[in-house]
């Protein structure tokens, strides 16, 4: 057996010789990525959003369009009185409520499109935390309406009496505008014929209706194909995963700091061993430790969670080749450039706090700021989870997933020879 | 030579812990370092162990360069560092398979070695045992198991005895007779004078990152002028009996302390000499 080999041998001998510490970091981010992975499953979709209520207003348009809004999947309306909701927002309980003042039925119409006036009425109240569903309610209250407004220009009485608001409206401005007069005194002839068509055959509808020009089709896109769907648990398995590795490497790094207290490190340098084959040897060790915690942690996956992998299984072999690298050259970066174990403490704390954050293993990466997703290229994690998710419910296939472990080995090679070159050994 | 030092220095930012240190330690000799804390002896050694680069100087051992073919001093030397350098973790036979196998044993011999190393720690019965379980003295002789596994020509025991019983002592001083006796170069350094005159025949003394003196230890002692004398009565006598003889000669102000009576003596004549936790 080679000398690297018996470093390899003698750092897997210490790793499990403490058998419940080794136990810990396959048991944990397995029981973390169960977790986290059955609360955030969609299931049969989203949990609608709550959206508080306050009708002040109480007529038939305002009403239309409430009824329209909890027809939404994405939402759920609570209807509240005014201070009631006020509360729930400000206590955090609601993320958003509506507040439709008095008078905005009459507003709700479609003439009100076409002239300038008074649009105001409708209040959001918005959880300053929760911008995003703000933004969401936002976006189909405003189809709502729209939807809720076109409805009514089908209606022939709507429509009479929208050319007929609208005119009298103009008022005195008729004669200096006699073009728009035309338009609505045609407008208003139109109304009659269709209500005329409507009351001889009512089967034909109003005549004239506006809809939105295209309808939205949404369909779920995965490389593996249509029957394939987003797996949470995948997602947080990988995630869990990612982060407890680190968190050994840091534990692992604390090790060497250890070995060279006790003298043992000395002793090595002592024999065959170079002081590189040292330090490479005690990653490999992590390395493969790495491996193990990846097939036992994914195995209940396959088992139990229905994870897939999608890419087939030496495209994720891969991906999990890259993880190991990392992970045993980040215990080579934290040992060097830590240089007692308060430093190493803070420092990859910082470091591993921050790489899970910025990787989206905590946030989907969606929410993260803009600046945060041009800097993704800069961050292994980010790297590792989205090859994960290549290898896994995405099936980006085996050249994804090629090129995110070129890519992990990449760091894992700049960071082994940061922590060697500055590694101190007495 | 077995060890050759010249011009050692060592410094450790501002600080200089070896200044021109000059050595030379023959082959087959048992020498004794000499010197106390901070005088520079662990900084030599760790040079001569190839784990510390010095800022200026040559070390050979057994003809070898330290700083161009240190892969071939390592082959030569085998140290005992004074810190208990073993893995807790690990049982006694497995501290021991692991740094046999760093020194290129494998196979056969590796397995050979360990059995060898076991019987010369006496920890046979205690092979499964995890090092960390072991006592202070148990830890001390796997020590020295764990630095000559590969037979190491040139022995360095670097405090070996620190924190260990009075049986225990006596098996480490045992086994570096022992050592010494099959050829070995064997370098021993320690603060307490009485191991060095135990067991070493040449010494070096060192402070202030020097040599102050280096000779055969019977010449070293005949610098300094006695203070006392050793009367060896032919017939044994009681201190009593010989306090009154010596007035009766006329030497009444000379000052007698009877010897043989040690408290070491009398702890391993009560105690008995054998290790308690051998197997």
């Amino acid at each position: 057996m080679s000398t690297f080999s018996w470093i390899v041998r003698k750092d897997l001998a210490v790793f499990f010789s403490d058998k419940k510490g080794a136990a810990m970091v396959i048991v944990v981010p397995t029981v973390l990525g169960v977790l986290m992975g059955t609360i955030f499953d969609p299931g049969d979709g989203p949990s609608p959003l709550e959206v508080a209520v306050v009708d002040l207003d109480g007529g038939a348009a305002v009403g239309d369009l409430v009824k329209r809004l909890d027809a939404e999947a994405s939402i759920e309306v609570v209807a509240m009185g005014e201070a009631e909701a006020r509360a729930a927002v400000e206590a955090g309980d609601m993320g958003v409520a509506l507040r439709f003042a008095p008078g905005c039925s009459e507003k709700l119409s479609p003439q009100a499109m076409f002239v300038s006036g008074d649009r105001t009425g409708l209040t959001l109240w918005v959880d300053p935390s929760r911008q995003t569903e703000a933004d969401i309610v936002t976006g189909l209250l405003t189809k709502t309406m729209m939807e809720s407004v076109f409805a009514k220009v089908g209606d022939p009485t709507a429509q009479r009496k929208m050319f007929d608001d609208l005119r009298a409206g103009l008022g005195n401005d008729a004669g200096s505008r006699p073009g728009l007069a035309k338009f609505l005194e045609d407008g208003a002839a139109f109304a009659e014929e269709n209500d005329a068509a409507q009351k001889a055959d009512p089967a034909a509808g109003g005549g004239m209706a506006l809809s939105p020009p295209l309808t939205v089709k949404a369909e779920a896109l995965v490389a593996a194909g249509p029957s394939a769907g987003f797996n949470s648990h995948a997602h947080t398995f990988a995630g869990m995963l990612m982060q407890f590795l680190l968190f050994s490497a840091s534990s692992h790094a604390k090790g060497l700091f250890a070995e060279r207290t006790s003298g043992t490190l000395d002793r090595l340098r002592m024999t065959r061993a170079s002081p590189t084959q040292i330090l490479l040897g005690s990653a490999t060790a992590l390395g493969l430790v790495s491996l193990l915690a990846t097939a036992v942690v994914f195995g209940v996956g396959v088992l139990f969670f229905d994870v897939q992998f999608r890419s087939g299984l030496p495209a994720f072999a891969v991906v999990a080749v890259g993880q190991a690298a990392l992970t045993g050259s980040f215990a080579l970066l934290l040992a060097g450039l830590a240089h007692s174990e308060k430093q190493l403490d803070a420092v990859g704390t910082l470091a591993i706090l921050t790489l899970c954050f910025v990787s989206g293993a905590w946030v989907p990466a969606f929410m993260l700021p803009g600046f945060l997703h041009t800097l993704a290229p800069l961050v292994p994690t980010r790297w590792l989870l989205d090859g994960m998710a290549g290898a896994t419910w995405r099936g980006l296939g085996l050249g994804h997933a090629l090129q995110t472990m070129g890519v992990l080995f990449a760091f894992s090679a700049a960071f082994a020879a940061i922590g060697i070159k500055r590694f101190r050994w007495s | 030579m077995a060890v050759e030092v010249q011009n050692l220095v060592v410094r450790y930012g501002d600080a200089v812990a070896v200044d021109g240190l000059n050595l030379s330690i023959p082959a087959g000799s048992s020498f004794g370092l000499l010197g106390p804390n901070g005088a520079g002896k662990s900084s030599t050694i760790r040079c001569i162990a190839t784990v510390q680069v010095p800022s200026a100087g040559t070390i050979e051992v057994g003809g070898h360069n330290v700083a161009t073919n240190p892969a071939a001093v390592r082959g030569l030397l085998g140290v005992v560092p004074q810190g208990l350098a073993l893995y807790d973790g690990l049982t006694v036979a497995q501290n021991l398979r692991v740094f046999g196998g760093l020194q290129g044993l494998d196979g056969a011999a590796l397995a050979g070695r360990v059995a060898w190393g076991l019987e010369l720690s006496q920890l046979g019965g205690h092979a499964t045992k995890r090092a960390g379980e072991l006592s202070g003295g148990m830890k001390r002789r796997l020590n020295i198991a764990c630095a000559l596994l590969h037979d190491p020509k040139v022995l360095i025991f670097d405090e070996p005895t620190t924190g260990v019983d009075p049986q225990s002592r006596n098996h480490i001083f045992d086994t570096v007779r022992s050592l010494h006796r099959e050829g070995r170069t064997v370098i021993y350094t320690t603060h307490y004078m009485e191991e060095v005159e135990a067991l070493c025949d040449r010494v070096a003394i060192v402070d202030h990152g020097k040599v102050v003196a280096s000779d055969t230890l019977a010449a070293l002692l005949k610098r300094a002028a006695p203070t006392s004398f050793r009367l060896r009565p032919a017939v044994p006598t009681s201190a009593e009996e010989m306090r009154q003889r010596l007035d009766a000669a006329g030497f009444g102000g000379i000052g007698l302390e009877a010897e043989g009576q040690s408290l070491e003596a009398v702890f391993l004549e009560l105690t008995g000499r054998a290790l308690r936790d051998a197997s």
